[in-house]
């Protein structure tokens, strides 16, 4: 497939994507029971008592669709050029349900009780963190041995989304009756249950590992030539990849921690970015943010609408996208002798 | 020659070796190089020539002696000063996503900043490495050949009309047939004079070191066998018994040039 874009437009194409989610917005606005067309909101013609409902459920869900996607989408194009493996998302490596279980644990052993009450859900967001960091950690020591080998990575992440998944199922056990409430009510993922003060927590934990990420989008490229080259061409890959990994692990830990564990995002949306704007990390990086917020605000408003009155889980429905779409890129992958 | 001795070397290596006494991976040697000059480094599979490469670059430290890149040790250069001043091309690159061959090219200019893949510069690059044709392609659907050709352009690129700079190439013309290998190898030789450039180049192929180089240095087993000019370091017999075949060697008087041949 040729380009539709030169590299001289990534502008407009960053242009294009913010237009794209500015749509995707409005029309995230108005769907679902609470529905506010864009006019209403432009124009303010609507009652106090809506606004309150809009400005107290809706937008902090819409914020919220937005700080995820592009947080899981722009880890996972990072992730994939750290890794030089256009498969290496966050949750097929095992650093979603890393920060899963480290969540589950945290939950279950009492050691929030050292904190006070209004404490604990930060405290959550914390060791979402340090369990993606520590998960990235261990993937990319392992990684080490097998360079970035496709399917070492995956095989390595699959081990370890076992691994974790056996520990969360122990740890049901272990909990008791309020834990397991706890648990379950936040392994089922979803936008819907975060207040305005997690929110504003999660984006000020979460916005510096963005820009963290954004910031290394020069050296990504510079890595793609191999480590040696890399080095030689005068590139820290050290440093590098300890802001990749760092910055990976507060983008995925917050998006674990407020809405669970919602895949694919990070494999899907760079992946189809990168057919369009080619793989060169400049553009790539900004478009998955953008590119993300809307694939998630619009899967959330689905998820909203499909069987109203009721809601499908959001990561049900990313993982019901995202599978066929993995499926597809191994098999196209295998016919062109690449991924 | 005799002037030589009053211009500094652009690098300096004085007893480097790797290894120890029973398990040499190379033998402490001695190596200056000097600007316009190529040096080709040739040697049977395992010889060491690689590990040579690794230490004039500072990737691998020697344990023993100490190499110096102009009046400085390569440590007391920051790894952006050193990738102005040198470049090296490895023999294999992997790149798993499909760049185009310009966007390779330009990341040769990552230390300088000015990494624009469309700049007159790359262009340049491309063309001196005989890559010029492959603007525009896809890296993920070149040959190994063209690849190989790209990768030298972006190394070319890194050190572009940078005076006295350093140059290695280890094995550069492995995939090129014998049109692109003359006409890549006259090209570097004119960057080599014009920008007073140390080329250093690991070759399999001794007939085509004894055309371009101006040195050839033999290694085998980790040791020095020979270092000087081309029709002193390719004696037969030495040739023979380093790469434990059965040569014939020529003289070309119109060409003032030693050819060796396989026997059959």
């Amino acid at each position: 497939m040729n380009r539709l874009l030169a590299l001289k437009s990534a502008q407009r194409a960053l242009l294009l994507l913010f237009i794209a989610l500015f749509v995707a917005v409005l029309l995230a606005s108005q769907a679902g029971t609470l529905a506010l067309g864009p006019w209403q909101l432009i124009t303010g013609n609507m009652s106090s008592y809506d606004w309150q409902i809009w400005s107290a459920v809706r937008l902090p869900r819409l914020l919220l669709a937005m700080l995820v996607g592009s947080g899981l989408a722009l880890a996972g194009a990072a992730m994939q050029g750290l890794f030089r493996n256009p498969l290496a998302d966050p949750g097929l490596l095992g650093i979603s349900s890393g920060a899963s279980l480290a969540v589950g644990l945290w939950i279950v052993f009492p050691l929030a009780a050292f904190l006070p009450d209004q404490w604990t859900w930060q405290g959550q967001m914390l060791i979402a963190c340090v369990g993606g960091w520590l998960t990235c950690w261990l993937i990319f020591r392992l990684g080490q041995n097998g360079h970035g080998n496709m399917l070492w990575l995956l095989l390595a992440g699959l081990a370890i989304n076992t691994l974790a998944g056996a520990f969360n199922g122990l740890l049901s056990y272990v909990a008791d009756d309020q834990q397991l409430r706890q648990m379950s009510l936040w392994g089922m993922g979803g936008l819907g249950f975060v207040r305005g003060s997690e929110l504003a927590v999660g984006a000020l934990v979460m916005l510096p590992g963005l820009v963290l990420l954004l910031s290394v989008r020069k050296q990504l490229d510079v890595l793609q030539l191999g480590d040696l080259a890399a080095a030689d061409s005068g590139l820290d890959a050290k440093k590098l990849r300890r802001k990749v990994v760092l910055g990976t692990a507060l983008a995925v830990g917050v998006s674990v921690a407020l809405a669970g564990i919602i895949g694919f995002l990070g494999l899907m949306i760079p992946h189809m970015l990168r057919m369009i704007l080619g793989p060169g990390h400049r553009l790539l990086l900004p478009a998955s943010a953008l590119g993300g917020a809307i694939l998630l605000l619009l899967a959330d408003s689905l998820a909203r609408t499909l069987a109203a009155p009721a809601e499908i889980p959001v990561g049900l429905l990313t993982s019901l996208l995202g599978g066929p779409y993995f499926l597809w890129m191994l098999a196209r992958g295998r016919n062109r002798g690449d991924v | 020659m005799r002037q030589q001795a009053f211009i500094q070397p652009v690098l300096t290596a004085r007893e480097i070796s790797l290894g120890k006494p029973n398990g040499w991976r190379l033998q402490p040697l001695d190596l200056d190089l000097y600007g316009g000059q190529i040096l080709a480094v040739c040697g049977p599979n395992g010889a060491g020539k690689s590990s040579l490469l690794s230490l004039l670059t500072g990737e691998i430290k020697p344990t023993s002696g100490q190499v110096m890149m102009g009046d400085r040790l390569l440590s007391a250069w920051s790894p952006a000063e050193l990738a102005r001043n040198r470049s090296r091309m490895e023999q294999s690159n992997p790149l798993s996503f499909d760049f185009l061959t310009q966007e390779v090219v330009a990341l040769g200019r990552y230390a300088w900043g000015d990494d624009q893949a469309d700049s007159p510069l790359v262009i340049q690059a491309m063309q001196a490495a005989g890559a010029y044709e492959l603007f525009g392609r896809k890296i993920t659907r070149l040959s190994g050949g063209e690849r190989q050709r790209v990768q030298l352009a972006r190394v070319l690129a890194q050190i572009w009309a940078v005076p006295r700079a350093l140059l290695l190439l280890d094995e550069p013309m492995s995939a090129q047939d014998l049109g692109q290998q003359q006409q890549v190898f006259r090209q570097l030789k004119t960057l080599v004079k014009q920008h007073n450039w140390s080329l250093v180049c690991v070759l399999h192929d001794l007939n085509l070191a004894s055309v371009f180089a101006d040195q050839i240095l033999l290694l085998d087993k980790g040791k020095l066998q020979a270092l000087g000019k081309p029709a002193e370091v390719l004696d037969l017999q030495r040739i023979s018994s380093v790469y434990k075949a059965e040569l014939s060697a020529y003289f070309h008087p119109e060409k003032n040039r030693h050819l060796v041949m396989l026997d059959d």
